[in-house]
């Protein structure tokens, strides 16, 4: 052999092998999904399909915990409102004096009729909106997750990771964040609980439990259902498990403590000394605009030009309603997971997640996915403000472009 | 430079840099192991990282940590051929071998131009190029991750140059 031709072949191997090394690596992606609540005994549920969407997972935990927040003292309320048993006008008093309080929480997942406890964690909420989860994973789950996330709607948040020693920093929560979140306005709603569940003793109390659905109580959270068992003396929750339909997962909250005193900077979103910073540089208008347009195409392409039936885009809200579409039921299969459909639908969840990040983080992104479909060309499907004052527009045909405020009120007069 | 025994143990105990390591050390092995199976660059890469995800989920399956490498790799395979068996053959078959993804990435372009022919080596001289060009990994270190003695391994990576220059030439004429 041409010796120059040997070093040819072999030049080329190093090259690709370093441009390959010079790639983002998996490892984020892998140790993401580790993180997630798991089993490895069961194969084939929720959290093995999800292959790396960091947004997708922040928001799904961003989500959990401020359902939490509602359903804990809110939703009490309203549904205390159909119960004999106990006086509405005794338990939104009381829950309205409530200015703090501390709960335990327990994740489980079920398959095959067996149910493990996946995570554990503690959530802290204090008036008027500030946030503190810490989350660990089982003690027998290979991955220990250890993280600390702290949020409010009116300041930057933090997330930071113990084991990794690593943190990210989070815009604060300006936008259009779930309903479930403003507790003044879950208040005031009144409703019907889809079920009773009469009277049970917990701890040596005596409670009275109700059944209701979560989109009930967000309309664009999915489906699910909430499960509120109340001290009828006390008038407050004693037990709460919210169950999300599309996944065999449920999340327990006991040991409510309420009005505690925290520490002044339990709240604040300041590192641990030492901690790397590792929070990704902010996304381009450009990319984006690719990233929510091709998602949003994908939805489209599976609900004949329709697109996701909601107000507030949630990326894995959107992605169950996405894979229902496509045909996918319950827990999917080894099989299904590996398919190209099921791969696109995990793909363009990084757009709807993104989507849910600028609803979150801007008080000027709207959607209308409820009116807007495909073949409307010319109407404004989703908005947001940049940074210019101007706005980044997607129309129903999934065009963009960016456009004055003045040109905005023109497009949306009188259509939207 | 940790073994990789050393960084298997520390990941058995939930240690994520050496997650890390080991994941940087396989994935572009695994990567290509998995695409000259199946021929498509997006199953390959899911393949891949499903493989890790498995792997660190059921350590404690694994007895011999030295033997990492391999068995990571066999489990690869072992995804990698089922999928095959779902695919259609014009995706996986070598002759159509493509990059599913529309990507003007230049490493994809030489992935894409050299994938094809590093999938047609025998299986054990595939693993060590990859290894060694691929995942940049020193010829000492192959032998001992695949538990070959060490003149074997060079003997094995020059055949395997040899036989890609050959196809190599056979493309050019």
């Amino acid at each position: 052999m041409n010796t120059n031709d040997k070093q040819n072949i072999e030049q080329q191997l190093i090259e690709l092998g370093e441009a390959m090394r010079e790639q983002p690596s998996l490892a984020d992606a892998v140790l993401e999904q580790l993180a997630e609540p798991n089993d490895a005994n069961l194969s084939g549920s929720w959290f093995q399909s999800i292959p790396y969407f960091g947004e997708m997972t922040m928001l799904q935990r961003v989500t959990f915990s401020s359902v939490t927040v509602a359903l804990i003292l809110v939703a009490a309320v309203w549904l205390i409102s159909s119960s004999a048993s106990v006086s509405l006008a005794q338990v939104s008093s009381k829950l309205k004096e409530v200015s703090s309080y501390a709960v335990d929480i327990e994740m489980k997942a079920s398959h095959g009729g067996e149910t493990k406890t996946m995570a554990t964690a503690k959530m802290y909420w204090q008036a008027p909106g500030s946030v503190r989860y810490e989350s660990k994973s089982a003690k027998d789950s290979p991955m220990k997750e250890n993280s600390v996330m702290i949020f409010s709607t009116s300041k930057p948040g933090i997330r930071w990771n113990n084991i990794r020693k690593t943190y990210s920093t989070q815009p604060a929560k300006r936008g259009a964040t779930s309903p479930l979140m403003l507790l003044h306005k879950l208040a005031d709603y009144r409703g019907e609980a889809s079920k009773e569940l009469g009277e049970k003793t917990i701890d040596g109390r005596r409670c009275v439990g109700f059944e209701i659905a979560l989109n009930e109580l967000d309309a664009s959270a999915g489906e699910g259902a909430v499960t509120l068992w109340v001290d009828s003396g006390e008038s407050l929750p004693v037990e709460v498990t919210m169950k999300m339909a599309s996944e065999s997962l449920t999340m327990t909250f006991t040991n409510f403590r309420w009005n505690e005193t925290f520490a002044d900077d339990f709240f604040s979103p300041k590192p641990p000394a030492d901690y790397k910073d590792t929070t990704p540089a902010p996304t381009h208008t450009k990319e984006s605009v690719a990233l929510i347009t091709a998602s949003l195409q994908t939805f489209a392409d599976l609900s004949s030009g329709k697109y996701p039936q909601v107000k507030v885009i949630y990326g894995d809200v959107t992605r169950d309603a996405a894979r229902k579409l496509a045909g996918f039921k319950g827990a999917p299969t080894p099989e299904e997971m590996r398919s190209k459909e099921y791969g696109k639908i995990m793909e363009a969840t990084r757009g709807w997640a993104r989507m849910n990040e600028i609803m979150a983080t801007n008080s000027n992104a709207a959607y209308y996915g409820l009116k807007v479909a495909a073949k409307d060309k010319d109407r404004v499907l989703f908005r947001w403000k940049l940074d210019s004052g101007d706005y980044q527009v997607i129309y129903g045909d999934l065009h963009s472009e960016s456009v004055t405020g003045a040109r905005l009120a023109e497009l949306e007069q009188g259509s939207q | 430079m940790r073994s990789t025994a050393e960084l298997v143990e520390q990941a058995r105990a939930g240690d994520a840099d050496a997650i890390t390591q080991l994941v940087q050390r396989y994935e572009h092995t695994l990567l290509f192991t998995a695409w000259a199976i199946v021929g498509d660059f997006h199953h390959a890469q899911y393949i891949a990282q499903e493989s890790f995800v498995g792997a660190f989920r059921n350590l404690h399956q694994l007895r011999n940590s030295r033997a990492f490498g391999p068995w990571l790799i066999a489990s690869v395979k072992r995804s990698a051929n089922r999928k095959r068996k779902q695919l259609p053959r014009e995706v996986h078959g070598l002759a159509m071998a493509n990059v599913a993804e529309s990507d003007d990435a230049s490493w994809r372009k030489q992935f894409e131009s050299l994938a094809p022919m590093l999938a047609r080596l025998p299986e054990q001289e595939r693993t060590v190029v990859s290894l060694r060009y691929l995942s940049g990994m020193p010829v000492k270190q192959i032998a001992e991750e695949t538990d070959r003695p060490l003149g074997t391994v060079t003997k094995q990576l020059s055949r395997a140059i040899q036989r890609l220059q050959t196809m190599c030439s056979k493309v050019e004429e």
